[in-house]
């Protein structure tokens, strides 16, 4: 059984130190955002045992420009399958770091490996995630499903 | 010069930890890649590695699985393993340097974690 939870500051905390860490952009919260115009068709996910399952959708031009600044590729040259593994790597970073910080507070944790998730959860991910904006990158929308 | 064996199953990862290393110190070695920790031990086998850095959460064959099978190994045992991972804390730290891990990193890395991890533990 899971149930919808507000997505935390720790998980605000713990993708701004991921983001900065990798590619020394600063990433910030956005507080009453409006829909994003188009999203990357795919949202991954990622499960964290009890700490409950982490979803991640972005804005279309944001894993280009982060490929972009990664590989030093034009937005041109960037396939989709660096889009994919930047997307899934992303999120494996956010759901580490995450984790990383509860440890410290004494949780036990778990992380399984990042997917692709159906349409579905793109919705999910839209209507109810927390927008953060990275600074030349765009928005990601991350949406944390506690387990109860 | 050396070789360092990179193991992660995100090629994205694999680009910034070598770029990382190439930062870090220049010229110091060529790489090889594996995706999982299995590739990654057959690819032990046909170089001299120095050092390998891996992931630890992969498909087919974890890192901590890899670090033991190195670890268990007459031929690779004395290969110093760096683990680098995304959801790092003590208790895992602990374990893995138990297990004979010659350093954990969290992930992302940086040149300058990657060079204090290289030059002053597992190469001095």
């Amino acid at each position: 059984m899971t149930t919808l939870v507000a997505t935390s500051d720790l998980l605000v905390q713990a993708t701004a130190e991921a983001v900065e860490n990798w590619v020394f952009l600063e990433a910030q919260a956005l507080h009453s955002p409006e829909a994003p115009e188009s999203v990357f068709p795919i949202t991954a996910g990622i499960e964290m045992g009890k700490a409950g399952h982490l979803r991640l959708a972005v804005e279309e031009p944001f894993l280009r420009r982060l490929a972009g600044i990664l590989y030093r590729l034009e937005s041109k040259d960037v396939k989709n399958e660096m889009e994919m593994d930047l997307l899934l790597e992303l999120l494996n970073m956010i759901a580490g770091r995450y984790l990383s910080l509860l440890a410290e507070g004494g949780e036990a944790v778990t992380l399984g490996l990042p997917v692709k998730e159906n349409l579905h959860a793109t919705s999910e991910v839209l209507a109810r995630g927390v927008h953060i904006h990275v600074e030349e990158a765009g928005r990601m929308i991350l949406y944390l499903e506690e387990r109860k | 010069m050396k070789t360092a064996l990179i193991a992660d199953d995100s090629a994205t990862s694999r680009l910034v930890i070598k770029s990382c290393v190439e930062m870090a110190l220049p010229g110091t070695f060529r790489f090889i890649e594996a995706a999982n920790g299995l590739e990654a031990f057959d690819k032990l086998g046909n170089e001299t590695v120095s050092l390998v850095l891996t992931d630890l959460r992969m498909p087919i064959m974890d890192g901590e699985a890899l670090l033991a099978k190195i670890k268990a190994s007459e031929h690779f045992q004395d290969v110093p393993v760096v683990i680098i991972t995304s959801a790092l804390h003590g208790d895992l730290a602990r374990r893995l340097q138990l297990a004979g891990a010659a350093a954990c990193l969290a992930k992302p890395v940086s040149p300058m974690k990657i060079r204090e991890t290289l030059q002053a533990g597992v190469f001095a």
